[in-house]
C-alpha cells in the first residue's frame, strides 16, 4: 500500500496522478537529480554506500545494485531483490522486472538506458514491473526520456522520467527535437522558439566556451523535454495518446516498434483501456487497426453480440456518426420503408470490422474518424473480410445481401460466402435502391419473415448493447419483451411500466443502468464490486473494495454489493486495480439503496 | 559469491577455445619499466599452466586469461621449454613472470621448473617480478625464491581495498587482509610487492568507481612500493563481456585516472603506474574519440617518469561530459549513461 502517489486520471497505461509529498506533485514528473526540485534521494551503490536516514518530503532509495532487463535470466538471482524496510517517509526500490519487490510506494526499472534502441526488453520491463507491483505506486523510468520517446514512456505506464539523459546528451553536444537529435554542425537555423533558441543562433553557440554552449543545450533539451511532456499530459486529459503515440513513434524504427509489439502484448494494454468514453478516435495509421479499442469491439462483437434473424443486410459505413444520421444511411433507410424491419443491418467499415445496427450508437462505433481515400489495403481488406466471416457464420441468417460497392465489394467477396449483390453502381443511385428493395422482399417471401415492429428494433438495440457490455445473454434479462422506449434518438431509456432499466448515453457510448436495471441482469460475477460494511455516498473510494472482478474496466457499468448497501456506478479504474489499490476513486455511483 | 562464480562457470563452458600445446609460451615482450627511478627495460614473460586454480573455477568477472590456458596439464619439461624459447631474448634489467594465475602455485609451475627458472633469470637481470595470489605467498615459498634471487618482487591482483567491490562484483575470493599478510610475508624476507588494483569493475558507476580506486591506492600504498592500475578492458568470455554486450557495462573514462593519479600523486610513497592496454576502443578505457591517444601517452608517459606535468595541457571539450557523467551515471540505476 501507498500513502505517497494517487492515480487521478487515466488512458489505457497512461496516467497522471499526484506525488503526495510537498503538497503534491503532479505526474507524469520530471525528476531534475541534484537540483531543488529533485524529489528522490539517490542511496548509490549497495557495494559503498549505508543505508541513511530519509525524510518526508522525498522519495528515498536506499542503496542498490542495478541490472538492466535486457541482462540474461542467470544474471538476475547474482543480486537480490532489495529488503524492504519499514521506514517514516516515501520508498522508492530499484527493480529488474524479475524481482519481486513489495510495499514501495516507488519502483525504478534498473539500467533503463541501456534498452535504448531495444523495445523488447524494454516493453518487457514495464508489463513485468507493473504487474509486480501494486498499481497505484508509481513508476519511475530513469535516464532514458528524450523530447522523442517520452511520449512513448508514458504511455507504456512511465509516472516519473529525468532529464538525465538530455543532460548528458547536451554536453555530447546534442541538440534535441521531438523528432530527432542534431549535432550544431547540421543545423543551418535553431528549429524552435525556446528562451534559449529565441536567444542565440547555431553560429552564437558554436563560438561559445564549450561549457556556456552545453549549459544552454541542456537548457534547451530540458525545456523541450518538458513541453513534451506537457503535451502527452493534454492528451492523456483528452483521452487521445493512442493518436499522438501513433505519430510521435514515426521519429524512430525502435520507437514504432516499440508500440506495435506492444499492441501484441493485448492484455498489457487492454486492462486499463477504458471501454467507453466520450473522446474521437481517429485511425489514421496502420497501428489504429491494432488498437485495443478496436480488437475489444470485435471481439465483443464476435463474442457477445447475438442477432437472430432471416434476412442480414451488408452496407458501407459512413464518414458521419451515428450512422443512421448520415445522408448515405438516412436514404437508404427512406428506400427500404418498412422492409427495413424485415432485414438485421451490418456495417461494414474500416478499422472496426462490423458494426451491427445495434451497436452504432457504442463507443467507438459512434466515435471513429478514418482517414477514406477508397483505397483499402491489404491488411485492412483481410481484417475486416476476417470480421464479417466471423460474424455471418457465428450467426444463422438464411439469407445475406450485400448492398455494396467499391472496395466493400471485394472486402464482401473475399469471405468466400454466398451474397446477393444489389448495388448497380453508386448504392444511393435509384436503381441500385430498386433493386435492394426488390431482393429483400424476394427473400423475405421465400423465408417467410416475420417483420420486427418498430418498438421490438429499438428494444433490440438495448439488448444488443447490454450483451455487448455485460456479456452474452444479458440483454434478454435486462430488456422485457413489453419495455417501453423513451426519448429521441439516440437518447433512448428503457422503461418496465414506469420503471426505469437504464438509459443510452450517446456521448460515451454505453448504457447507464438504474439500480433496477442492474440487478435484473445480476451482473455478477463479471461485472459486481464487492465493499464493506458500510453505505457509500457518491463513490466508492479504492480501499472500501473488497474484491472486484477482473473483468471489469474504467467506463464500465458495476453493481456494488456489501452487507449495508447495494448499488450501480461506474468503474472509474480497472477490477484489478480496485481489488489492488489503496488510493483512487473505484466507482462512481449513480444509485445507492441501504439494506436493512 | 557463489551465484557469480556459477555465471562465470555458465559463460566460460559456452566459449569455444582454441586448443594450445603446453610447450607453447602465452607471450613474451619487451617494454619499459620505472627500477630505482629510472626508466628500464623489461621483459614479460607469460607462461602457459594449467591455468589459475581460480579461474578454472569461475573465476574474475572480467578475466578472459584462463582462455590462455594449456589444454593439458603442462609438464615441468614443458615450462622449461616455454622458458627455453625465449630465454635467449631477455634482455632487460627487469623480467616480470606471469602465467595469468600464480607463479607460485605448484599446481601451475613445479618447484623444479620454478627454481630452474630463477635461477637462470638470477644471472641475466637485476630484478624478479612474480605475479601471484596472496595464499601462495608463504615462508616456505619466499625463503626458497630469496635465496635464489636478490631482488624479488610478488605481484598480486589486489584490485581493490574495498572487500566488498572485490568479493562482489569482481568475484575475487580473498580479503585485503590476505594481502596485507602476504606483503608482510614478502618483506620478512626482503621481498618487495607490487599491487595490482582494477579501476572500473562491473556493477559500479564511474565516479564509485573513482572514489573506490583512490581510496584503494591510499591503503595499498603501505604494503606496496609500486602501483600498477589496471584500467579494465572487455575480455572475451567473461561477464563484463556480456554485460558489455548488453550494454551494460562500459570500460573506463582515460579522465577518470587521470583524476585517480592526480589524486594520489605525491600522498604516497609508492610508484604509481598504469598501462592504457586498448585505449580507444570500444573495449578498452576510452573519453571521446577524438582524444584518447593523447591520453593513453600521457599516462604511459607519467608511468615511467612519475612526473605529474605528463598530464598538463591534457584538455578536450569532452571533460564537461565526463564530469556529467560523474554527477549523473548514479541515475541510470544498473547502467552507463554514456558509452
Amino acid at each position: 500500500m501507498t500513502r505517497f502517489f494517487e492515480v487521478i486520471y487515466r488512458d489505457g497505461a497512461a496516467r497522471l496522478g499526484k506525488l503526495l509529498v510537498r503538497g503534491g506533485i503532479e505526474t507524469p514528473f520530471i525528476e531534475r537529480p541534484l537540483s531543488d526540485s529533485s524529489i528522490i534521494v539517490n542511496g548509490g551503490s549497495a557495494f559503498i554506500h549505508e543505508r541513511s536516514s530519509c525524510s518526508v518530503d522525498s522519495f528515498y532509495v536506499p542503496p542498490h545494485v542495478g541490472l538492466p532487463g535486457r541482462v540474461r535470466d542467470g544474471f538476475v538471482n547474482l543480486f537480490s531483490p532489495p529488503v524492504m524496510e519499514k521506514i517514516e517517509g516515501p520508498l522508492g526500490v530499484v527493480v529488474h522486472p524479475e524481482w519481486i519487490a513489495e510495499g514501495a510506494d516507488m519502483y525504478i526499472m534498473a539500467g533503463a538506458r541501456a534498452m535504448e534502441g531495444d523495445p523488447r526488453s524494454l516493453l518487457d520491463a514495464f508489463i513485468k514491473i507493473r504487474a509486480s507491483s501494486k498499481p497505484d505506486t508509481a513508476l519511475y523510468v530513469p535516464a532514458l526520456a528524450t523530447p522523442e520517446n517520452v511520449s512513448l514512456l508514458i504511455y507504456l505506464g512511465a509516472d516519473i522520467i529525468d532529464n538525465v539523459l538530455t543532460t548528458a546528451k547536451a554536453y555530447k553536444g546534442l541538440y534535441l527535437t521531438q523528432d530527432g537529435e542534431y549535432t550544431l554542425d547540421e543545423l543551418p537555423d535553431l528549429p524552435c522558439n525556446c528562451e534559449v533558441c529565441s536567444k542565440y543562433s547555431v553560429n552564437d553557440l558554436k563560438a561559445m566556451p564549450p561549457a556556456e554552449r552545453f549549459a544552454l543545450l541542456g537548457r534547451h533539451n530540458d525545456l523541450r523535454l518538458e513541453e513534451e511532456v506537457k503535451r502527452v499530459k493534454l492528451h492523456i486529459r483528452r483521452g487521445m495518446t493512442r493518436e499522438y503515440i501513433e505519430k510521435q513513434c514515426r521519429s524512430r524504427p525502435w520507437l514504432t516498434g516499440l508500440l506495435r509489439l506492444a499492441d501484441m502484448q493485448y492484455d498489457y494494454l487492454e486492462q486499463r483501456m477504458p471501454v467507453y468514453r466520450s473522446s474521437e478516435m481517429l485511425a489514421c495509421s496502420a497501428e489504429s487497426q491494432n488498437r485495443v479499442e478496436v480488437r475489444r469491439f470485435a471481439e465483443r462483437v464476435n463474442a457477445r453480440f447475438q442477432a437472430e434473424g432471416d434476412i442480414l443486410l451488408i452496407i458501407p459505413c459512413s464518414a458521419r456518426k451515428p450512422y443512421s444520421t448520415s445522408k448515405s444511411h438516412m436514404t437508404i433507410a427512406r428506400a427500404l420503408g418498412r422492409y427495413r424491419n424485415l432485414v438485421h443491418e451490418l456495417i461494414l467499415t474500416s478499422p472496426l470490422g462490423v458494426v451491427p445496427r445495434e451497436l452504432e450508437i457504442v463507443y467507438p462505433a459512434a466515435h471513429y474518424d478514418v482517414t477514406v481515400t477508397g483505397v483499402w489495403d491489404l491488411e485492412e481488406r483481410k481484417w475486416v473480410s476476417d470480421c464479417l466471416k466471423k460474424f455471418i457464420e457465428t450467426h444463422h441468417f438464411k439469407k445475406i445481401i450485400a448492398h455494396v460497392e467499391g472496395p466493400y465489394v471485394e472486402v464482401c467477396k473475399q469471405t468466400g460466402i454466398d451474397m446477393v449483390y444489389t448495388s448497380k453502381g453508386r448504392i444511393t443511385s435509384d436503381e441500385s435502391l430498386a433493386s435492394l428493395v426488390e431482393q429483400i422482399k424476394l427473400a423475405a417471401s421465400e423465408l417467410s419473415t416475420r417483420p420486427r415492429g418498430t418498438r421490438e428494433l429499438m428494444l433490440d438495440m438495448f439488448r444488443g448493447m447490454a450483451d455487448y457490455g455485460f456479456g452474452a445473454g444479458k440483454g434478454k434479462l435486462l430488456v422485457p419483451d413489453n419495455g417501453n422506449v423513451k426519448g429521441k434518438f439516440p437518447r433512448f431509456i428503457l422503461f418496465d411500466g414506469n420503471e426505469q432499466l437504464c438509459s443510452i448515453s450517446p456521448d460515451f457510448g454505453s448504457l447507464s443502468l438504474t439500480l433496477e436495471g442492474a440487478k435484473r441482469m445480476g451482473l455478477g460475477p463479471d461485472y459486481v464490486v464487492e465493499i464493506g460494511e458500510f453505505v457509500p455516498k457518491g463513490s466508492i473510494l479504492a480501499p472500501g473494495v473488497i474484491g472486484a472482478n477482473l473483468q471489469i474496466r474504467p467506463g464500465d457499468d458495476v453493481l456494488v454489493k456489501g452487507p449495508k448497501a447495494i448499488a450501480v456506478g461506474k468503474a472509474k479504474m480497472s477490477g484489478a486495480e480496485m481489488a489492488e489499490s489503496t488510493r483512487g476513486m473505484a466507482v462512481e455511483l449513480r444509485h445507492v439503496e441501504k439494506i436493512s | 559469491m557463489t551465484g557469480l562464480s556459477n555465471v562465470m562457470k555458465d559463460i566460460r563452458g559456452r566459449q569455444r577455445v582454441k586448443p594450445h600445446l603446453p610447450t607453447e609460451i602465452v607471450g613474451f615482450w619487451t617494454g619499459e619499466d620505472l627500477l630505482d627511478g629510472k626508466a628500464v627495460k623489461t621483459n614479460t614473460i607469460i607462461f602457459r599452466t594449467k591455468g589459475c586454480y581460480w579461474g578454472r573455477g569461475g573465476g574474475c568477472t572480467m578475466c578472459g586469461y584462463v582462455y590462455d590456458a594449456a589444454t593439458t596439464n603442462p609438464t615441468y619439461e614443458d615450462i622449461m621449454a616455454q622458458y627455453h624459447s625465449v630465454e635467449g631474448r631477455i634482455d632487460g634489467s627487469v623480467v616480470k613472470l606471469f602465467t595469468s594465475g600464480s607463479f607460485f602455485d605448484i599446481g601451475e609451475v613445479p618447484e623444479k621448473a620454478r627454481d630452474e627458472i630463477l635461477t637462470s633469470l638470477s644471472k641475466k637481470v637485476a630484478k624478479v617480478i612474480v605475479e601471484t595470489r596472496p595464499e601462495f605467498v608463504t615462508d616456505k615459498s619466499m625463503q626458497a625464491a630469496k635465496n635464489i634471487v636478490d631482488r624479488l618482487e610478488i605481484a598480486v591482483g589486489l584490485e581493490t581495498s574495498n572487500d566488498k567491490i572485490r568479493i562482489e562484483c569482481i568475484n575475487k575470493n580473498f580479503l585485503f587482509k590476505d594481502f596485507v599478510r602476504a606483503s608482510e610475508t614478502a618483506k620478512k624476507y626482503g621481498v618487495t610487492t607490487k599491487a595490482y588494483l582494477l579501476l572500473k569493475p562491473p556493477f559500479i558507476s564511474e565516479k564509485d568507481a573513482l572514489e573506490d580506486m583512490a581510496r584503494s591506492v591510499l591503503d595499498a600504498a603501505p604494503y606496496a612500493g609500486t602501483i600498477s592500475i589496471n584500467l579494465c578492458n572487455v575480455q572475451r568470455g567473461t561477464i563484463v563481456d556480456e554485460l558489455f554486450q548488453k550494454k551494460a557495462y562500459r570500460p573506463p573514462w582515460l579522465w577518470t585516472i587521470v583524476e585517480v593519479i592526480k589524486r594520489v600523486h605525491g600522498k604516497t610513497g609508492s610508484v604509481i603506474m598504469s598501462d592504457p592496454l586498448a585505449a580507444g576502443s570500444a573495449r578498452g578505457p576510452h573519453n571521446c574519440g577524438q582524444c584518447d591517444y593523447d591520453f593513453a601517452d600521457a599516462i604511459r608517459k607519467y608511468s615511467i617518469t612519475q612526473d605529474i606535468s605528463a598530464f598538463d595541457g591534457l584538455e578536450c571539450d569532452c571533460k564537461l561530459l565526463w564530469e556529467k557523467v560523474l554527477d549523473l551515471e548514479d541515475w541510470t540505476f544498473g547502467s552507463p549513461l554514456i558509452y
